[in-house]
């Protein structure tokens, strides 16, 4: 295997799909109480991005109650900045990064969504770790 | 925006050619440094995803010693089928492709990266 190759068969299992306003990407993130459904990730026309509120809806169906875990989704949330919480529900990233390369600007889309698929990675999994004031993890 | 967005998304998970294997730019950051993947042989198939230096070096500083965190680094990390290699420092999964797929390791290995990355020292 070379690592074209390699990089066809990663592409094989992430779904991409463009619209007029808006692109999907479909990720296959495990969710502890997913049956396998991919995690959607939305950019609207406007560059901004979302979960649509898959990760609450995933981890209410688990625990249901999320008030025990309040301290420590604000935690997370405050302490990974970019992402931010809207309807109680929807994880958002609506300012991206400004990179330079050579003499170009850019805006860092992916920086912006690694940077949500790590909020999201710790909120999924909230019921098994503390996350203190500093951002740091420890098991429950 | 969007075009800008899709062009973007088409370098997601690129890979590259090593010495030591194929790597995979995961545009993972931890403090400005990027942690990529490096897929390796076994028994001469390719089926295991190791997390790369920068990982180690990150998990040094972080833990101040990976040693003693390694029992919660491992109880972090176990749930998404992920090992801890407590002499390099490193995250690694082992799969077999009939199991699952390239990029469904990718994403359980970054996910492990994200949750143990945020552990302070023990």
């Amino acid at each position: 295997m070379d690592a074209q190759t390699l990089t066809g068969y990663i592409r094989q299992g992430i779904r991409k799909e463009v619209y007029d306003d808006r692109i999907e990407l479909y990720l296959p993130f495990y969710f502890e109480s997913g049956e396998g459904q991919p995690l959607c990730l939305i950019w609207n026309r406007n560059g901004v991005l979302s979960d649509g509120g898959r990760t609450f809806a995933e981890l209410k169906k688990r625990v249901g109650d999320l008030s025990a875990y309040q301290r420590s989704i604000q935690n997370i949330l405050r302490t990974n900045g970019m992402v931010t919480l809207e309807g109680g529900q929807k994880l958002v990233v609506r300012h991206f990064q400004t990179c330079i390369s050579g003499s170009e600007t850019y805006l860092d889309y992916l920086g912006g969504l690694s940077r949500l698929l790590r909020v999201i990675a710790r909120i999924s999994v909230v019921d098994t770790i503390v996350v203190d004031e500093d951002g740091t993890v420890r098991l429950c | 925006m969007l075009k800008q967005i899709n062009e973007q998304l088409d370098t997601l998970y690129h890979a590259y050619a090593l010495s030591t294997g194929i790597g995979i730019q995961t545009h993972i950051y931890l403090e400005g440094q990027p942690i990529n993947f490096r897929f390796e042989q076994e028994d001469g198939k390719y089926s295991k995803l190791v997390t790369t230096g920068n990982f180690s070096e990150w998990m040094a500083w972080a833990t101040g010693d990976w040693k003693k965190a390694a029992p919660t680094i491992k109880a972090l990390a176990k749930p998404y089928g992920v090992g801890w290699d407590n002499e390099n420092g490193a995250l690694y999964l082992r799969f077999r492709r009939n199991e699952m797929s390239i990029a469904q390791a990718v994403l359980r290995l970054q996910q492990a990266v994200f949750i143990v990355s945020a552990l302070g020292s023990v």
